[in-house]
């Protein structure tokens, strides 16, 4: 599957490798990672061009993200009222719009370069719950610059047995996504204890 | 102290039985994911020569067999009209060479480069090509992009 695509990439050049990292932050499962690191050695061997090279991955990733906003707003927008599933997402959605003006943009941001497994989710949760377009495309074209030059630094400057320094990147960021999501329920695990505990010294008080 | 913990531990699993589940969960993936990396960055550290792919290019395994990237393209058969920024499998494919001819050609002119250097050898990877027919097949045109 990796040799497939990595045949793919260097045989079409940037267009494939722009094409690739759509198809990866819409959510497809591919290895984007990868794809960026080879970028970055063709580069650093002559075999490509940097800038050009930048700015297809970075059109590439941003047309991904665009896609599952858009699949995320349409989609479950227009079940908004109707029974079901996907109204039930719908109605809490609309719940969760005040929360995500004040986190959207940031949750986005980081996303795409620090907690990149769960960039795709975010795509499409933002459609869902109406984070401003303006506001999603450009924390997102920032987030993604900064990943793109990450990954394309990293690519060119070991340029060479890149598939196991994908391997060792791939899992570093699937660690820091879950311990951000780990985090997320650690405050929630928190706030429950408090408020059992605001609970305890009431009664306590009241039993006194 | 520890006894208000276990107290603390045992309302959780009573009140917040999934949510605490779910954080030992995640916390415990992040633990494996992180040992993950440490086994993968270790055997980087062992693996310079990376096995040849039909996707990389002459440049691309000249650099990570350490040698001029004149010795892989003269061992790929190629003529002497700049670098060639095709993968290998296209050259195969463009050129008409089976791929395991070409990768067996290259590693053989690394082995002897390495002997006339005086370096260790090695134990030079095997190529890792994929099976015949599966990799895509790019425009017949011998156009130079990568």
């Amino acid at each position: 599957m990796t040799a497939y695509l990595l045949e793919f990439l260097t045989s079409y050049g940037l267009p494939a490798a722009a094409l690739l990292l759509a198809i990866g932050q819409f959510g497809v499962p591919i290895p984007t990672s990868l794809a960026l690191l080879t970028l970055g050695a063709l580069a650093a061997n002559g075999d490509a061009e940097l800038s050009t090279a930048f700015l297809w991955a970075i059109a590439g990733a941003t047309l991904g993200d665009q896609a599952g906003f858009l699949a995320g707003r349409f989609v479950v927008l227009s079940a908004e009222g109707h029974p079901g599933f996907l109204g039930g997402l719908a109605a809490r959605a609309r719940a969760a719009e005040p929360k995500l003006e004040k986190w959207g943009a940031s949750g986005v941001f980081l996303s795409r370069w620090l907690f990149t497994p769960l960039g795709p989710a975010i795509n499409i949760a933002s459609g869902i719950t109406g984070l401003s377009w303006p506001r999603f495309t450009l924390w997102g074209v920032l987030g993604e610059g900064l990943w793109v030059s990450i990954y394309i630094t990293l690519g060119y400057s070991f340029g060479s047995n890149i598939e196991t320094l994908s391997g060792i990147l791939g899992n570093l960021s699937m660690a820091l996504a879950m311990l951000a999501i780990a985090a997320f329920l650690g405050w929630r695990l928190k706030l429950a204890v408090d408020a059992a505990q605001t609970r305890t010294h009431r009664k306590d008080r009241e039993g006194s | 102290m520890a006894a208000g913990a276990v107290a603390t531990l045992k309302r959780l699993w009573r009140h917040n039985r999934w949510l605490t589940i779910a954080f030992a969960l995640t916390l415990t993936l992040a633990l494996v994911f992180i040992i993950r990396a440490g086994v993968f960055f270790v055997y980087w550290q062992q693996h310079r020569d990376e096995p040849i792919e039909g996707w990389m290019t002459v440049r691309y395994v000249a650099r990570s067999y350490r040698v001029d990237p004149k010795i892989v393209h003269d061992a790929a058969g190629l003529k002497q009209t700049g670098p060639d920024r095709r993968p290998l499998v296209r050259i195969a494919r463009e050129d008409g060479k089976p791929l395991d001819e070409i990768t067996a050609r290259i590693l053989e002119a690394i082995r002897a480069d390495r002997a006339a250097r005086g370096q260790p050898e090695g134990n030079l990877p095997a190529p890792a090509l994929s099976p015949p027919g599966t990799a895509p097949s790019a425009s017949p045109q011998p156009s130079r992009q990568p």
